[in-house]
């Protein structure tokens, strides 16, 4: 399996092969490309366009979105004047004006398939996965920001400061729970005046920083560490998608969403975790991430994962430690730690199975078949043969990244990813693209971009009609990889 | 008309049916029949079934004890989002394990699932589930129904899954096509292709979306002389760490659906619910106390709900642990005097025929786990 496809999705049918793939694959990670997609599924050329800047949302105002789409539905809920049909109509309605995700999974899809920097959106990929939200509690309105623009932008810096923008933004929040949590000496709660509600904390994301995120139970924490991070974590949000948000946001004085500490919702006092004292306030966190980021824990647990999930299930001792390496090295640099990743994935002989939805983006990236709707054609409800919606799609594959799922994410091992009913839909939906989405009529140029084998193409003229020679291509080893 | 996608799989739940006898079984078939319901997260034993008797329990967590108990006997009671399972207690099928876990302390959803479904206390030791090893002990590794395996009904031996795909404008592979695949890949996913091309065409109606449908259309399947010796419904989403509450909450919405799914299981199964027994599995209960956010955060014993004909049926089996902090695992979690492993191995050996001795060794890997044998079933 070439280089390109291994840590990127391949050639697109405008892309000059280079000779250098190293070099190009390690280009694409220094430079983010503009956001690109298509407008219309059928559209008859098939160049993409920059992505329309009205449907890119920023934090503010998806904050907003999530709380007028609440008012909204409850104002339709509770209206008396209006029948079971109307109150459909009008709540599908709302639903398109305020809950953005469609769009969201689009450009996401999109990037991959048109963007210029496939590598780049490989590893994005890994972390969107490594730091798992899954679609509960309203979060799927914030989704879309923390894959785009927190964990896009967060891969040009340093490992413990995207752990920190992850940690601290409203999708992590609210899914892993936080915004419940309250210190339980905190202002909050002793001024509490409901005496039926309890207020304290709630661990759930200081487990999962330490478990999932960062050292991983290989640091042999205690449960009083967990409970002392979850101290640290109190005062760090509050119900995002409150109809009310904006008033408890401009009584707590936070202007800024992605730094949304309430402090009369704090635990006072210092904190020890793992033998490390910290100080009370806002600044805890800042520093207790940092040294979760820097541990020998996470820097192993972590080049390993990157290991497993780019070169192979197996991965030799040789490839971990030179990423640990430059990991080490480079304190935690990302672009110095996925270069590292890249070079060690340019020797690598051993096979790796992509995830189905990997496979299926770069097979629409190297075929030019489209497989998913334009943006024009989301609202106007466009129905074509192919199954275009991407959640659809998502969901047929068994990988959507919007779906209610548990925060240890996708198995980054391509062995889990074995079973014949896998295996099937990874034929059905070659299939469906050859039918619809007019790939590439020149099947050699394709062969040549996937940078097929001997053995494959040996494969591919064994078959008879040209729809079994492209599913042959797409179900080959070069494209879809192997165990 | 409902698409196929959503065959097997409802409102938060998926279903694995496996151990469908392999084509041209001579030996006469094992009537028996286990149904796992897997619920993930962290069911609350204490929420489930409270333990009003004990004084403690009012002080600890007030607000999350429900207003209208069902009462079990003058110690226990029952959530009344679980009527129906209620009902079959009373009629003395069904019972409740309860200060019961699998030994596994450590509160990590991802271990501790693995644990409970691999019956190996290593977390990530085995590739392999204790029910799918006890199918192939009792003979019957045959094909599963599902998109994933889950792990728990995973055996040593290969076993082939089915699940109808839906892909709008796709052609099904012909046998010409997944041959030359399986020819060109290496091993293991050449035998995929393999199984691709043996299967025979389904025709298979959809499946209603709600959880009673899903259980009926499995319990029909299982009342069947050649249906599924096991069937998983995993139910995801009892970590409540928030909004638990006492009465509307989340963690007895998902009460509810256990107990949907449970009066599913006997309606479809009809007369083979005399030869079944379900039971719940969960990674571990709840903390006793309440926390910040009317939940509850990880903890350590929980309670077992089992349902079916085969059961002696309508008792709280329990020997007690108490409330008091120092009765408490770590001073925070219920403790578990009872194995629920033991609990495990009663239903294998009941349904499938299989003795204590090897489910113990080869199955749980341990020697001396206590027999629980006669408490459920004489």
């Amino acid at each position: 399996m070439r280089l390109m496809h291994r840590v990127g999705f391949g050639y697109n049918p405008n892309e000059t092969l280079d000779k250098d793939e190293v070099g190009q694959a390690i280009s694409q990670l220094e430079s983010p490309a503009p956001r690109v997609g298509l407008r219309k599924f059928n559209q008859m050329e098939k160049l993409p366009e920059p992505w329309p800047d009205e449907h890119i949302y920023d934090l503010q105002t998806r904050v907003k979105f999530a709380s007028d789409y609440r008012k909204e539905k409850e104002r339709i809920e509770e209206s008396l004047y209006l029948s079971k049909t109307d109150k459909s109509k009008l709540k599908n309605r709302n639903k398109r004006k305020h809950r953005i995700d469609f769009y969201d999974r689009l450009a996401f899809v999109h990037q991959a398939i048109y963007g210029a920097d496939p590598v780049r959106q490989r590893f994005i990929h890994f972390w969107i996965n490594h730091f798992t939200i899954g679609d509960t509690n309203g979060t799927r309105i914030y989704m879309g920001h923390l894959y785009q623009d927190v964990i896009g932008n967060g891969i040009d810096g340093y490992f413990n400061d995207l752990t920190y923008e992850v940690t601290r933004h409203p999708a992590m929040l609210t899914y892993l729970d936080n915004v419940y949590s309250v210190g339980e000496n905190s202002i909050r709660a002793k001024k509490n005046k409901n005496k039926n509600k309890q207020l304290g904390l709630n661990d759930n994301l200081a487990r999962e920083l330490m478990e999932l995120h960062t050292v991983s139970p290989l640091a042999a924490y205690s449960e009083e560490d967990i409970h002392n991070a979850a101290k640290i974590l109190a005062g760090w949000g509050d119900v995002f998608n409150h109809k009310e948000y904006a008033k408890h946001f401009r009584e707590a004085g936070i202007s800024d969403m992605n730094d949304a500490y309430f402090k009369r919702r704090a635990e006072p006092g210092t904190k020890i975790v793992m033998g490390v004292v910290y100080p009370s306030g806002k600044k805890a966190l800042r520093l207790f991430v940092n040294d979760l980021a820097r541990s020998k824990f996470t820097i192993d647990f972590l080049s390993r994962k990157l290991c497993v999930h780019f070169i192979t299930d197996t991965p030799d001792i040789e490839d971990i430690q030179y990423v640990a390496n430059s990991w080490r090295r480079s304190n935690g640099f990302l672009p110095a730690v996925h270069k590292a990743v890249i070079e060690r994935a340019a020797l690598a002989s051993s096979p790796k199975l992509q995830w189905p939805l990997t496979w299926a983006l770069a097979l629409a990236r190297v075929s030019g078949g489209t497989l998913f709707y334009g943006w024009e054609d989301v609202f106007q409800g466009v129905h074509t043969k192919g199954e275009s919606k991407v959640r659809k799609i998502m969901e047929e594959l068994g990988q959507n990244f919007w779906s209610r799922r548990q925060p240890d994410g996708f198995s980054v091992y391509g062995e889990d990813w074995i079973s014949s009913e896998h295996m099937e839909r990874r034929i059905l939906l070659s299939s469906m693209m050859f039918k619809h989405g007019k790939p590439d009529s020149n099947l050699d140029a394709m062969i040549a971009r996937a940078g097929a084998t001997e053995a494959t193409i040996k494969l591919i003229n064994q078959a008879k009609t040209k729809e079994e020679k492209f599913i042959l291509l797409a179900c080959s080893k070069d494209m879809m990889g192997d165990v | 008309m409902l698409s196929r996608r959503n065959f097997l799989w409802s409102s938060g739940a998926s279903l694995a049916l496996s151990g469908f006898p392999v084509h041209g079984w001579t030996k006469e078939l094992p009537r028996g029949r286990v149904v796992v319901i897997v619920l993930e997260g962290g069911m609350d034993g204490l929420a489930a079934v409270p333990p009003l008797g004990d004084t403690d329990l009012h002080q600890m967590r007030g607000e999350l004890i429900t207003s209208a108990p069902i009462a079990l006997n003058p110690f226990f009671g029952l959530h009344p989002s679980l009527g129906g399972f209620g009902r079959m207690l009373h009629n003395g099928e069904a019972a409740i394990v309860h200060a019961t876990a699998f030994p596994y302390t450590k509160r990590s959803h991802f271990e501790g699932q693995n644990v409970v479904q691999s019956g190996n206390m290593v977390p990530f030791a085995s590739k392999s589930g204790w029910l799918g090893r006890a199918l192939e002990f009792a003979g019957l590794p045959g094909r599963a129904l599902s998109m994933d395996m889950p792990l728990i009904s995973r055996g040593e031996a290969d076993v082939d899954n089915y699940y109808p795909a839906s892909i709008r404008g796709s052609t099904k592979p012909s046998a010409t096509l997944t041959n030359l695949l399986s020819a060109y890949h290496s091993e293991q996913i050449s035998k995929v292709f393999d199984k691709i091309a043996a299967k025979n065409a389904l025709k298979e109606g959809p499946v209603a979306r709600d959880n009673v449908s899903l259980a009926k259309y499995a319990g029909a399947k299982m009342a069947l002389d050649e249906g599924p010796a096991a069937a998983v419904i995993t139910l995801g989403e009892f970590d409540t760490h928030a909004d638990q509450r006492a009465d509307n909450g989340r963690h007895h919405r998902q009460l509810s659906k256990v107990d949907d799914i449970l009066l599913g299981f006997k309606t479809g199964l009809k007369d083979r619910w005399k030869d079944t027994v379900i039971l719940t599995l969960t990674e571990f209960g709840r903390t006793v106390k309440v926390n910040g956010s009317t939940g509850t955060d990880h903890g350590y014993g929980s309670a077992g709900l089992l349902a079916g004909g085969l059961l002696k049926g309508g008792a709280v089996i329990s020997q007690w642990p108490g409330l008091r902090k120092k009765d408490l695992f770590e001073e925070r979690d219920l403790q578990s005097s009872i194995d629920y492993r033991s609990v495990c191995a009663a239903c294998l050996e009941k349904a499938y025929g299989l003795d204590h001795d090897l489910i113990a060794n080869n199955i749980f890997q341990s020697p001396r786990l206590p027999r629980f044998y006669n408490h459920l079933f004489v």
